[in-house]
């Protein structure tokens, strides 16, 4: 099980600069699915990274799904030779995404997000439009009824 | 006539539109109804359920 919020608070109070996307965005618009899994994007420069890996070096953070015991170091460094990384971590699953289809990187998501007030901290999530873009653009038959969802999320809020 | 009804309409994708008729809208209504952080702890609560009826499911699957 994932504690949403205490990996929102540990990302915010590390000082990350990252953008909510996916699921969990999806459900602070409205959406009725079930999320595993807190999905981020995160900016690439190098002192986000060191906050990144400061936020989470207590957490455990490892490679999901893969075998025990590989030589898997959490640190900026590590962040700064990827881009995506799915974690399991002490809070739950997390998706560390430097980039996403049909939205960019985060400098490019940022004019596309708002500032949520979650828990007592500014959180900055995707707006409703551009996260309907990201899951058309990328195309995956599981996204096509959280789409169709968001699409009526769309049509019901509009004009609010 | 139908033509330019359609002309006006936005394109929309048909496997979406086929998803959309099995929506319920009265559980996003319920939603929409809440904050933001409302609904994120009502998706945590959701997850926990979920995770104690796998523990459930698994425990009778055990069982002689």
């Amino acid at each position: 099980m994932t504690n949403f919020r205490a990996l929102l608070e540990a990302l915010v109070d590390g000082g990350v600069e990252f953008v909510l996307v996916g699921g969990l965005a999806a459900v602070a618009h409205g959406s009725a699915r079930l999320t595993q899994d807190v999905d981020i994007v995160y900016a690439r420069h190098p002192r986000n990274l060191e906050r990144l890996a400061a936020a989470l070096a207590d957490r455990q953070p490892y490679l999901r799904g893969a075998p025990p015991g590989l030589p898997f170091r959490w640190s900026a460094a590590t962040l700064g030779h990827g881009s995506n990384f799915t974690l399991e971590t002490s809070l739950g699953d997390l998706d560390l995404l430097g980039e996403i289809t049909g939205g960019g990187r985060y400098e490019e998501l940022v004019p596309h997000s708002f500032e949520l007030e979650l828990f007592g901290r500014a959180i900055r999530c995707l707006n409703l439009d551009k996260l309907i873009e990201t899951k058309r653009a990328a195309g995956r038959p599981k996204d096509l009824e959280a789409l169709a969802e968001l699409e009526v999320l769309r049509e019901m809020t509009s004009g609010r | 006539m139908a033509r330019d009804a359609m002309a006006r309409e936005p394109w929309r994708d048909p496997v979406t539109e086929a998803y959309r008729s099995g929506i319920d809208r009265t559980l996003l209504a319920k939603n929409l109804r809440l904050t933001p952080e409302q609904r994120i702890l009502a998706a945590m609560e959701l997850q926990r359920l979920a995770e104690e009826v796998r523990r459930a499911g698994r425990r009778a699957r055990r069982r002689p």
